[in-house]
């Protein structure tokens, strides 16, 4: 059976050394060590690790800073913080990074492989995941397109492979916490939008905030929908979704704040929207 | 909207800002307002549910967010608002939100927040909460940030 690879960030020689010793005659083998920041990168982007083992104090930046740009390269990748500090502010700040788990120093052996096994285990659950989860998102999408405006829809679907997403009209955006966070963004044209609030609330007239109001609710109804159906096939999901918040003006940059996104395209008879949504490739699923 | 939900965030900032490299705090203007916020360049939404819900929209000329990515950056120079200021910028929202979900565990409110979303441009409005929110001014080093604040319980 193949090892697994594990790259050791650590600027102390002590604990490398420490590191290597625990990890000798086990499933795992050290395949590299970085000893600042910078060096990390380009080791994860040269060896192509399974898992890394991340201090938080690095000469040159933080352990979380660190991770964020190894995220940045590979938004699958796996990351345990290994440091002599773990308060609630920094694991915070690492879970949102990315980061997979915490272990403070001195770390026990046993701790360090049995958390090191379980990230690895789960990476098989979260491909699936990044598989699945979009197929929920469309079928709650044309399910309640044809029950909510009694249209049919066409729907495309594309990685979001932009560092930013233009929105014309209205945005509606809705976060999502649980195991993975996320965000889920509808956009439409303010004319598209008036004809949909019209058909659904079966009236010619409809002021502005009825149209605000109409499409932050059917964004909402998508989502609860789509989490619905994903907290039932991934037990331990936990996702629920936060208020949406609506923007609207003529050009809106939202920037995409490293998550694996995909963008729907949606045609119908009274016009088209956008649904862009992703998730951090970070913390694994029910894991 | 009650009051007493704003005060997480002050603690936050009085916190967060001094480990980035921010001298002065201070609190300005407190008002409720109605509808919407005016993006002033710079805006990070960021949503929170559980026990408490809704959402926070952090607003902010460009010019103040460059010099506070600055800061962040150690006092590197920020001529224009790149990807890494804008990076600097959501890492900002997200640990002060962090920071202020710690502050309502506390007091025994669990909280989750989302993932910040940064928006450009001066060009869009932000609705923040189906009926009232407060708008709470803050002056860091003189570069003002407004919190809008549409939280319910």
């Amino acid at each position: 059976m193949n090892k697994i690879r594990v790259l050791v960030v650590d600027d102390s020689p002590f604990s490398q050394k420490i590191m290597a010793g625990t990890l000798d005659q086990t499933s795992f083998e050290v395949c590299g060590f970085a000893e600042n920041g910078w060096d990390a990168v380009a080791k994860y982007k040269f060896l192509g690790p399974d898992v890394v083992t991340m201090d938080m104090n690095l000469p040159d930046m933080d352990g979380i800073s660190c991770s964020r740009e190894i995220i940045s390269i590979d938004p699958a990748a796996k990351i345990v913080m290994v440091s002599a500090m773990r308060d609630e502010n920094l694991l915070a700040r690492g879970y949102s990074a990315g980061v997979q788990a915490f272990l403070q120093k001195p770390v026990k052996s046993s701790e360090l492989l049995d958390t090191l096994r379980k990230i690895c285990e789960c990476s098989q659950q979260s491909q699936d995941w990044l598989n699945q989860y979009l197929t929920h998102f469309v079928s709650a999408l044309k399910l309640n397109m044809l029950q909510m405006a009694r249209v049919e829809s066409r729907v495309t679907t594309a990685v979001d492979d932009q560092p930013k997403f233009t929105a014309h009209g209205i945005a509606v955006i809705i976060g999502i916490t649980g195991k993975q966070s996320g965000r889920m963004i509808l956009t439409i044209s303010t004319g598209t939008a008036r004809k949909f609030t019209q058909m659904i609330l079966g009236s010619e007239t409809v002021d502005e905030e009825d149209v605000l109001n109409s499409i932050a609710e059917f964004a909402n109804i998508i989502g609860g929908h789509s989490v619905s159906a994903i907290n039932n096939q991934f037990r331990g999901a936990e996702l629920r979704l936060t208020p949406p918040g609506i923007m609207s003006g003529n050009t809106i940059d939202l920037i995409n704040p490293r998550l694996n996104s995909f963008n729907v395209h949606i045609e119908t008879e009274i016009g088209t929207m956008t649904m862009n949504i992703g998730f951090a490739g970070g913390n694994s699923l029910g894991c | 909207m009650d009051v007493k939900l704003i005060n997480p965030f002050v603690d936050a900032i009085a916190t967060v800002m001094p480990q980035l490299g921010f001298q002065s705090i201070n609190r300005g203007k407190l008002a409720v307002k109605e509808q919407y916020v005016s993006s002033q360049g710079v805006t990070v939404l960021i949503g929170m549910t559980n026990q408490v819900r809704g959402n926070i929209a952090y607003n902010m000329s460009e010019e103040t967010a460059r010099s506070i990515a600055s800061v962040m950056m150690m006092g590197m120079p920020v001529e224009k608002m790149d990807e890494m200021a804008q990076s600097a910028i959501s890492e900002l929202v997200n640990m002060v939100t962090a920071n202020a979900a710690i502050n309502f565990e506390k007091q025994g409110m669990n909280v989750d927040i989302s993932p910040p979303s940064l928006a450009l441009g001066a060009d869009f409005k932000v609705k923040v909460s189906s009926t009232k929110y407060l708008a709470l001014e803050l002056l860091v080093d003189s570069n003002a940030i407004e919190l809008n604040i549409g939280l319910g319980q």
